[in-house]
């Protein structure tokens, strides 16, 4: 009972007595560890959200189906009436256009709602003891839900009109889970760069449009020049997008570099994200 | 100094950091180490005081003198400039009760949401949810979205919240002062209560609770502790003190 802490935080002693051993073990296991000691509270904030977002309305959760499904009809409909690209490569179109637009959608939500996240949650943060980090967590669950709805009506659709799921689709997570570490670190690194200024949000808003021809949405980076290649590879996006595209729709194994290039981005902005976030948190309360 | 303190405030102040012009905040945090774009504001100046286990310590001065920053360091909610503030056990502050609702969810929901920002497990929530809604009062509305309350009703739902949290200190920032007077009477009987187990930290601006609670007062004035001592006292000083000065708007001031 007498352990003295900072307060930092008066509820986790734990967490306090942990950090005065800093090593590079405690480095990379403290972001984890932190989600994982306020998972309860990360599932409630995280529910009430949700809740925001389709109970209130009438349909709820059916709009969340209706509308990736009804943008992956116009999708088939327009390449196949308009474009008309003939054979078999129309419907790889319209899915491959669908999968760079999960992604984009999925970027471009999270992105522009993490400059404002701190004061949108001022309340729980200026007037009770509430760590702020996990909002990140909250944030990129939630917008996961929507992809994840989205994804799980693209297999569907997928199945039902190609007729098959390659075998490379298991590999799915080993893509996904870079990706999520990735988003979590721009959250972070946003949210708390937008809490000292409103610019940084009209900055991502009016940035993003731009994401989303520089992200192969509507062209794959395979078969185009190389210096549109290279320009696309900077894009943090487009490798997921691609691999993504590779292992769902034409069931090859993803480009090994891109895979490892991917990787590394993810953990360092991760890692770098986190740190930013812890050092300007106290900060950052004083000014939102 | 003895050794059964739960709050041990050492040299503490707070400056908040006022910027002429708003985007010096982010020339600030890029550059803040080779030039400083704001002027310093100090709240609380050179605080020092100790509080024991099972004490109630009340918190008086008047409007900006500081007392709100001074419960928002002890709950670690903003870092203090300088000096040390050590807590022992978890705390639970009562700060403006009922701000942090969801005014779409209903007054159960919201305890959910409440109960884990205090660091209950859901479980725990669950269990306490009758006592909750029997403590607060409200009846039926406890299952109606926190928009149709009325702010005492509110009060009334954030305050039972906290009293069922396993604190060990709680601290109270003008919470009271919404309810009627029957739900002040029972709040005020937790608090005694309360402090047969833990410390109370709590700030008001009536005299009449301070005397029936506190077994100390801090009395702040312009960032500083002016006085430390028995309530009936300090209380009574206070009041010559309100009656002398007046209410004069130079009072607040930025800058030294």
């Amino acid at each position: 009972m007498s352990v003295s802490i900072k307060t930092k935080k008066g509820m986790n002693v734990a967490a306090y007595r942990r950090g005065s051993g800093r090593g590079l073990v405690y480095f990379l296991t403290v972001p984890f560890y932190n989600a994982l000691q306020y998972r309860e509270l990360i599932r409630v904030v995280l529910g009430r959200e949700l809740y925001q977002r389709f109970r209130a309305s009438y349909f709820g959760w059916i709009w969340a189906v209706a509308t990736p499904l009804l943008m992956l009809l116009v999708f088939t409909a327009v390449s196949t009436n308009i474009l008309k690209i003939g054979g078999d490569t129309e419907i790889n179109f319209a899915l491959s256009m669908f999968i760079g637009l999960l992604y984009f959608n999925l970027f471009a939500e999270l992105l522009n709602r993490a400059p404002l996240l701190l004061s949108e949650h001022v309340n729980f943060i200026k007037k009770s003891i509430f760590p702020s980090e996990i909002l990140a967590w909250t944030s990129m669950l939630r917008s996961l839900t929507y992809a994840g709805i989205g994804f799980v009506v693209y297999l569907a659709f997928q199945l039902y009109i190609v007729g098959i799921i390659p075998l490379t689709a298991l590999l799915l997570p080993f893509i996904l889970l870079p990706l999520f570490l990735f988003l979590l670190g721009m959250v972070w690194f946003f949210s708390a760069l937008g809490a000292f200024t409103r610019d940084i949000s009209f900055m991502v808003a009016a940035v993003m449009p731009i994401f989303i021809f520089v992200t192969p949405v509507f062209y794959s980076v395979i078969g185009q020049p190389l210096e549109v290649q290279l320009t696309t590879y900077i894009n943090p996006l487009a490798p997921y997008v691609e691999m993504t595209r590779e292992i769902l729709l034409l069931g090859r194994l993803p480009d090994l570099m891109t895979f490892l290039i991917a990787w590394g981005v993810a953990v360092v902005v991760f890692y770098g994200g986190y740190s930013f976030f812890m050092r300007f948190r106290s900060v950052a309360v004083d000014v939102i | 100094m003895s050794s059964d303190w739960m709050i041990r405030c050492t040299n503490v102040g707070k400056a908040y950091q006022i910027y002429a012009v708003y985007d010096h905040r982010l020339m600030q945090m890029l550059f803040g180490r080779f030039k400083k774009f704001y002027q310093d504001f100090w709240v609380l100046r050179d605080i020092s005081f100790e509080v024991k286990r099972g004490e109630c310590v009340g918190v008086m001065g008047r409007n900006g003198a500081g007392k709100t920053t001074l419960l928002q360091l002890i709950c670690g909610i903003t870092e203090p400039s300088h000096g040390e503030i050590l807590t022992r056990g978890r705390i639970a502050p009562v700060l403006a009760l009922g701000s942090a609702f969801d005014l779409d969810l209903t007054g159960r929901e919201n305890v959910l949401v409440g109960g884990a920002v205090l660091g209950l497990k859901r479980a725990r929530i669950l269990k306490l949810m009758n006592s909750i809604q029997e403590f607060s009062g409200i009846g039926e509305f406890f299952d109606r979205p926190v928009k149709f309350y009325s702010s005492g009703m509110a009060a009334r739902l954030a305050f039972s919240i906290c009293a069922h949290v396993d604190a060990d200190i709680l601290i109270i920032d003008e919470a009271l002062a919404v309810g009627d007077e029957a739900f002040q009477e029972k709040c005020l009987k937790f608090i005694d209560d309360f402090r047969a187990k833990g410390t109370v930290f709590f700030v008001s601006h009536s005299v009449k609770q301070i005397r029936a609670l506190c077994s100390r007062v801090i009395w702040i004035e312009n960032g500083g502790v002016r006085e430390i001592g028995d309530p009936k006292q300090i209380t009574e000083k206070y009041q010559k003190a309100l009656m002398q000065e007046k209410d004069d708007s130079a009072r607040f001031h930025i800058g030294n």
